[in-house]
């Protein structure tokens, strides 16, 4: 039996895991190095302790994205989408909560930022392509 | 062809015209390239459409909007367009009568356009590929990358020269990246995402067709229905006035009661209300003039936006007595005719309304808000009019938001005709020695006013510092603020001209930049 808060903590875990190694990456691009491996560690702890409430948020979404009458490769990237949306709102309200004003996309900076989100994703959701399919099967033959 | 790969193709080739026509550009005559696109294939993908009557009367709205467009350019014209485009996709794709269901539907649409642009997708897949290797390969290279950027660091971090090297191979890496930026653009390929999405919403019919089987459950006409009192109450509404009422509200005399209890309100509502409309009538209607000292917002401006809120809730309580059997029961003649005594004197506190506008109008100008009380006056006389149909015939709430959004949609549609900024301007400079003129609120005015403004404003300057001097206003000196404020402007318009193209051509923005071409710049006038 899988459920939707399962699926969801997958998908969460792999978009940390994501989301660390392009601050990896960001890392080896950058000159000095020291502190690139303590941060990591540091995103890899507090990463998972911050941003474990957004399972909440996803949960749900993943489980909408069940009842949708489309078929399973047009429900994920439904869900896609919306964790998409999901991770912008979170970045713009942050943004606003910081006496930022948000403008919409306007620097390069902001555009690669909303594209690796897309990407982080994507690669997340479709690697749990497996267990979403599985969950999405469970709640067609429920409807059954 | 398959019509899921003519969809794909669509909103595809739809989403690359959005980015080539709209890319740094303001919606103008480029609208009517993207909107004949969008419009073209909405009708091949539904050419049911073409012989809904509802369908044609829309395109002709936003044709209407789109011109307004390409003339005017105002936000008011843009935001029609978007509506009755909505619209027309939504009743082309969905079977609707009503306007609020049909941007329901729309809603429906914008929501799952990925789903629906992904079953595309999924409906034209062949053979599913075998990429079970790729996908193990991902796998197998997760902790052994983890693991060499890791070390890479320590060593990097450790030893000089592999540390120069990296630098080096980093540097090199940071070149190719930035090159490929400056010529790959990652708001543009944003910006192409957003195409695709707006295309997608318009052409992509949602599989959820929540409101269109909504509304085919509604009607025109009310029906008397039987409820059980376990079914009444379920409702939130019964709870509450249960909970008010008691007993009364659930017993056999329910109706009845309802229908005194209604007829009470109604009569100590009208009589109320005629204390105010006596008072307006005197005051305003017969009587009015101007007190000298007084200003003429504490006169008549305060208090008007609380009456237009009297008047909605006035008409919210008539839904409320009229919304089920009340409207069956055979002793409902006083209730009636209360409504009706009501709706009129409704009507009266809309003149009132309006003659507290126009009052304000004469002695201060046009502005926005002065202009839309107008318009809200005029949708609150066709909602009291529906109101007094819905009850003197029987209709339902259905009929009452149905007409009520159609009346909303031609006027919304009727007053993009208008460039209300050069109306507003045109207006109050024609009376400047009548009128108390707010210079600052003219300046804020759009770019098609600024003609007018350029014409007329040394003498606004002049009158400015003439009033300052009679007035013997504390404030610093400002011979010349607002003519440089007026060249500001001028300026800014000029230098926004200068980043569009052609695709950003519209009639207002052409006529203001011949007038600047002709006359030049003001500063001529220093």
């Amino acid at each position: 039996m899988i459920t939707s808060v399962s699926v969801a903590a997958r998908i969460w875990a792999k978009t940390n895991f994501l989301a660390i190694l392009i601050i990896a990456i960001a890392g080896i691009m950058s000159k000095e190095g020291g502190w690139v491996i303590l941060f990591i560690g540091l995103a890899l702890i507090l990463g998972f302790f911050i941003t474990s409430p957004l399972l909440i948020v996803i949960s749900p979404i993943v489980k909408l994205s069940g009842a949708l009458p489309y078929t399973r490769q047009s429900r994920m990237f439904w869900l896609i989408f919306f964790l998409f949306i999901m991770y912008w709102l979170i970045f713009i309200g942050l943004r606003l909560m910081a006496g930022d004003r948000y403008h919409g996309i306007v620097s390069k900076e902001e555009a690669l930022f909303m594209l690796s989100i897309i990407v982080v994703q994507f690669i997340a959701v479709r690697t749990t392509r497996k267990s979403l399919y599985k969950f999405y099967e469970q709640v067609e033959s429920s409807h059954v | 062809m398959n019509k899921d790969l003519v969809k794909i193709i669509l909103v595809t080739a739809g989403a690359v015209l959005f980015n080539l026509v709209f890319w740094n550009e303001k919606l103008a005559i480029n609208t009517v390239l993207f909107d004949a696109f969008l419009l073209s294939a909405l009708f091949f993908l539904y050419p049911d459409a073409r012989k809904s009557a509802t369908v044609n009367w829309l395109l002709l709205g936003h044709l209407v909007s789109l011109t307004m467009v390409v003339i005017h350019n105002t936000d008011l014209s843009k935001i029609s367009f978007v509506i009755t485009l909505l619209l027309v996709a939504g009743f082309a794709e969905y079977t609707h009568r009503s306007a609020w269901f049909a941007g329901g539907s729309m809603l429906m649409n914008v929501v799952m356009v990925v789903a629906s642009f992904g079953e595309s997708f999924t409906i034209n897949k062949r053979k599913p590929t075998k990429r079970k290797g790729v996908g193990r390969f991902i796998r197998f290279a997760i902790f052994p990358l983890i693991l060499l950027i890791v070390f890479f660091l320590i060593y990097r971090d450790a030893n000089n020269a592999f540390s120069d090297i990296a630098n080096r191979i980093g540097a090199q890496l940071e070149i190719f990246f930035s090159h490929f930026f400056d010529f790959f653009s990652f708001q543009r390929l944003l910006f192409l995402l957003l195409g695709l999405l707006i295309t997608g919403s318009i052409l992509l019919k949602s599989k959820l067709d929540y409101f269109s089987t909504r509304e085919t459950h509604m009607n025109d006409g009310l029906q008397r229905s039987r409820k059980s009192l376990r079914q009444k109450r379920s409702g939130a509404m019964f709870q509450f006035i249960e909970m008010i009422m008691g007993k009364m509200a659930s017993g056999m005399m329910a109706l009845k009661n309802e229908n005194t209890t209604g007829i009470i309100s109604l009569v100590l509502l009208n009589v109320l209300l005629l204390v105010v409309n006596c008072i307006d009538v005197n005051f305003l209607w017969l009587h009015f003039q101007y007190k000298p000292g007084l200003p003429v917002y504490k006169m008549v401006h305060e208090g008007t936006e609380l009456l237009i809120v009297s008047i909605v809730l006035a008409m919210a309580i008539l839904l409320f007595y009229f919304k089920g059997n009340l409207n069956f029961y055979k002793r409902n003649k006083w209730l009636k005719y209360g409504a009706y005594a009501w709706i009129i004197q409704n009507a009266m506190l809309v003149s009132s309304v309006f003659l507290r506008d126009y009052y304000y109008i004469l002695k201060h100008g046009l502005a926005y808000k002065r202009i839309g009380v107008l318009f809200f006056l005029l949708m609150v006389l066709v909602g009291l009019v529906t109101v007094f149909l819905k009850i003197w015939s029987r209709r339902t709430n259905y009929f009452l938001f149905r007409v009520n959004a159609w009346a909303g949609i031609v006027i919304l549609v009727l007053a993009t005709t208008i460039h209300w900024d050069e109306f507003i301007a045109g207006y109050n400079l024609k009376r400047k020695n009548t009128v108390d003129l707010d210079v600052p609120f003219l300046l804020s005015l759009s770019d098609k006013a600024l003609p007018l403004l350029d014409t007329n404003i040394v003498a606004l300057q002049k009158r400015e510092n003439d009033a300052r001097l009679q007035n013997h206003d504390s404030q610093p000196a400002c011979d010349t603020c607002y003519i440089e404020e007026l060249k500001q402007r001028e300026l800014q318009f000029v230098e926004k001209q200068k980043d569009l193209t052609w695709l950003s051509w519209n009639y207002a923005d052409s006529y203001t930049r011949k007038y600047f071409r002709k006359k030049g710049l003001i500063t001529s006038i220093q």
